[in-house]
């Protein structure tokens, strides 16, 4: 089933026939009209303004002060603190926040290891990456959107206005699942070499990468880049339990040929031991290094993880 | 290790199932996952442990080849060669005497052991034998036909159970003899105590084994329990009962009398071992009662059978008295005196006396005088001076006077009666018929004959009474008595059925050395009940067990 999109903001929510085609049981009306109230309240929790709402590590011209730096050749002499040099005889230069447009880039893992559990993992992180979408286009940031897997799969650069909205849906409709070529850390790679002006990621993914470091990897890839990151890992509570024992051949969507195992008791609690500690390895990582992880069940409503991540990350708002 | 059903040997080929399953084994189940990452361990690890998996895979295989092996086995139902017994078909007597119920000190009886003999040989039969089940008892009884079925056998024997009264083992051992006849190899095995009434020939016990079941324990029993009436009072009876008792130590019992289901006496029985209690009751009554004597005692008694006895005496019947011819108030009398009499005169002396019977009651018909009509059947009648000839003999002029020379005391109609002195004026002098006995002679005449026994009831006087002291002697209304009582058709001997007293003081016979014997088996433990096909199902089910048990284990480690 498809739907077609209005061009226009999507607050009215008046289907008419357009040209994107888009999933209509993925993007149902329902899903819509929850995304326009959680725009309403991240409209209501964000300051009014028109100017991006995200500030910029940049030092630039602006009225609040940042720090103080040695003038160094180069450096804009109006911003020579006279009064400064005055006292200490040392030209010292005063440094304000620079306040940007931060353009959103969703950042889609669509490895195969995605079209996995109920519902599936990809598409919950596509209705994620939707929700961002809506959220960040509606506060007039750029946003842009990027599977990651697959040197052929569209993506679509940053780009502002509701009304692209709908490129986004299409895209997202229109989006896959591949088996990676590259490990995340090498797709994180591959999409850095675009050099995208620095921004806020959003990495929707499991972080199941090719080996257990993969995924940090892939994050710090991200942050020496100097974006702005917040990731969300998709979760199926099936995929934290080995199953039931017995004998299996275990056909992997991603990373290698199929297995022959039998499934114990102690392999069943090895196993569970192994994902927690993964789990628990991510969840480490990125607190040390100030990354907010939302780790989102698949049997949770987006809306709610969506709500969440307004309420209590402030990524979005 | 034998089968009984050797063909379940064939279905031991399906053991070869599981090794088919084995060869072509089931591809595992396919299982997607949305990665390996976290099951590359588990892989390593049994990569390491395949071996001991192989062999618990091979272990497996075996646990169900000898599974449905074992099955198979049970089915085949497997004998021990120690059982050894030549293969043939058997006779098996059992014997139904009250003794078999004697129980030991368990409480098993001998019938009981018997039984379970019987159901363990029965159970053991193999294809090619059979048997067949021969009742020992007073009318010995083919209860089973040959079967080779045992289900069927054992069915047949449901139905019997230990009687009242001796077997007849000479009837019984011909029995087995001739059902066993045509058909070789075969034999006969009686099931007994051996404790018989009588012995059978020689040749009857040696053609066979004989498994003894009894055993030595002590037991009291009533062995006489009878009821008589009085010949002389009429009405009169007497019960007499007698317990026997063997055993070591003393009995102590008490005897128990119930009239009409009525406790009427308790005696006290002590009888020292080897010792007999016997007691007399007498009692009047014309009617009929029913008596039961009980025993009972606080010592061991091992048989149940013999302590308990009933008997009925019965009804003292009434007689039919139809008096034909001249009238004699003597005559008459001497007859209305006797109890349970019905007398009346029949006016029409040409008529049937049959027809003119008092229902079903036996009638005497008596002649005064006259003589019955030529078609007169064959009734009991007294001939008193009849007028003529007949069957009753030929009448051949008279005697005077005359005396007594010979009379037959010991012919029942005289008993207690004394004709010796008796005087007469005139005899009419008959020749007797054949078959007929002169009861009292004169020297040249008979002075009383006729046949008075079970097949004819016929008597003459020849002499007119009232020239005669007869009729006033007190010998005349005995003889009276004695022709009404002998006519009485119901017995005024009554007995209970007991088992006897060889059965009572449970005394085997003694077989001959020729006679093939062997000692009864044991009762069987708790675990020997069970037969080898059942421990191998047993076995097989363990064996299940073990074998889920270790695929689990190779499932789940």
């Amino acid at each position: 089933m498809e739907l077609l999109i209005p061009e226009n903001r999507p607050d009215s929510l008046t289907l008419r026939p357009m040209n994107t085609r888009v999933d209509a049981e993925l993007f149902d009306d329902e899903f819509l009209r929850k995304l326009q109230g959680l725009a309403l309240l991240a409209r209501r929790m964000a300051r009014r303004q028109h100017t991006a709402s995200h500030r910029s590590p940049q030092r630039g011209a602006s009225v609040e002060f940042a720090e103080y730096r040695p003038f160094q050749p180069g450096d804009d002499w109006r911003h020579i603190d006279w009064n400064a040099y005055a006292r200490w005889r040392t030209l010292i230069l005063k440094l304000y926040v620079e306040e940007q447009d931060l353009p959103v880039y969703l950042l889609l893992d669509n490895t195969a290891s995605m079209q996995w559990g109920s519902p599936v993992k990809f598409d919950q992180a596509r209705r994620m990456a939707a929700g961002f979408a809506y959220l960040s286009l509606d506060r007039h940031d750029r946003t842009g959107l990027f599977p990651l897997a697959g040197k052929d799969t569209p993506s679509l650069p940053a780009v502002r206005g509701m009304g692209r909205f709908r490129e986004i849906l299409g895209l997202l409709s229109a989006c896959t699942t591949r088996d990676p070529e590259k490990s995340l850390e090498g797709g994180i790679h591959e999409w850095l070499r675009k050099r995208s002006p620095r921004g806020v990621v959003v990495f929707l993914s499991d972080l199941w990468g090719h080996d257990e470091q993969d995924a940090c990897k892939a994050i710090d890839r991200l942050r020496y880049a100097g974006h702005e990151l917040f990731v969300t890992q998709m979760i199926d509570p099936a995929e934290q339990e080995a199953g039931d024992v017995g004998e299996y051949r275990l056909q992997p969507l991603e990373g290698g040929e199929e297995v022959h195992i039998t499934v114990t008791q102690a392999l069943q609690e090895q196993y569970r031991q192994r994902v927690a500690a993964y789990q628990e390895q991510v969840n480490m990582f990125c607190r040390q290094k100030g990354v907010p992880l939302l780790q989102a069940d698949t049997g949770q409503d987006v809306i709610d993880l969506l709500t969440v991540t307004l309420r209590e990350k402030g990524i979005v708002a | 290790m034998g089968l009984m059903w050797p063909t379940a040997a064939l279905l031991m080929l399906l053991g070869l199932v599981p090794v088919a399953f084995y060869l072509f084994r089931q591809r595992p189940r396919v299982r997607p996952v949305p990665t390996l990452l976290f099951w590359r361990f588990g892989e390593k690890t049994q990569r390491r442990s395949r071996w001991w998996s192989e062999l618990r895979r091979w272990l497996s295989l075996l646990l169900q080849v000898a599974f449905v092996i074992l099955l198979c086995l049970a089915l085949g139902r497997p004998h021990l060669p120690s059982w050894g017994r030549e293969p043939g078909s058997y006779i098996l007597v059992l014997d139904t005497s009250p003794s078999m119920g004697a129980a030991d000190r368990e409480g098993v009886t001998a019938w009981e052991k018997a039984l379970d003999e019987i159901d363990r040989r029965v159970g053991r039969l193999r294809p090619d034998e059979q048997v067949g089940i021969v009742l020992a008892a007073p009318e010995p009884e083919v209860i089973q036909g040959w079967t080779g079925n045992p289900r069927r056998a054992r069915h047949a024997l449901t139905r019997a159970r230990p009687g009242p009264r001796p077997a007849d083992w000479t009837a019984t051992l011909e029995l087995a003899h001739n059902l066993r006849e045509g058909r070789d190899p075969s034999g006969i095995i009686v099931f007994s105590d051996y404790v018989w009434e009588g012995r059978p020939v020689e040749s009857l016990l040696a053609d066979g084994t004989h498994l003894s079941f009894h055993s030595a324990v002590e037991n009291a029993g009533i062995t006489r329990f009878t009821a008589r009436r009085s010949p002389a009072v009429p009405g009169d009876y007497l019960l007499q009962a007698t317990v026997a008792h063997r055993g070591k130590s003393p009995l102590e019992a008490e005897a128990l009398l119930y009239r009409d289901d009525v406790l009427i006496d308790v005696r006290e029985v002590r009888i020292e071992p080897g010792g007999d209690w016997d007691h007399l009751w007498r009692n009047a009554s014309f009617d009929g009662h029913d008596y039961r004597l009980v025993l009972e005692s606080d010592s061991p008694i091992a048989l149940d059978a013999d302590n308990e006895a009933a008997l009925a005496v019965p009804e003292l019947p009434s007689l039919s008295v139809v008096l034909r011819g001249d009238p004699d108030p003597f005559l008459e009398y001497a007859f209305r005196v006797q109890p349970r009499i019905d007398i009346r005169r029949d006016p029409l002396p040409d008529s049937d006396p049959a027809l003119s019977a008092n229902g079903d009651r036996p009638t005497l018909h008596v002649y005064h005088r006259t003589h019955p009509a030529e078609d007169f059947e064959d009734a009991p009648a007294l001939l008193v001076d009849p007028a003529g000839d007949g069957f009753w003999g030929v009448a051949d002029g008279t005697v005077e006077s005359p005396l007594v020379a010979d009379q037959d005391r010991e012919h029942r109609l005289l008993a207690h009666v004394d004709l010796g002195q008796l005087r007469l004026s005139r005899a009419t002098r008959f020749t007797p018929p054949e078959l007929s006995d002169v009861i009292l002679a004169a020297a040249d005449a008979p002075l009383m004959f006729g046949r008075w026994d079970e097949r004819a009831n016929w008597l003459v006087l020849p002499f007119p009474l009232d020239q005669s002291d007869l009729v006033l002697r007190a010998a005349f209304p005995i003889m009276a008595a004695n022709l009404i009582q002998s006519l009485r058709p119901s017995p005024e001997f009554s007995s209970a059925t007991l088992p006897g007293r060889t059965q009572t003081l449970l005394e085997p016979i003694d077989l001959a050395e020729s006679v093939s014997t062997a000692a009864a088996p044991r009762a069987p433990s708790r675990w020997e009940r069970y037969p080898l096909w059942w421990w191998v199902v047993l076995t097989a089910l363990l064996w299940l067990f073990v074998e889920g048990w270790t695929f689990s284990r190779r499932k789940t480690e």
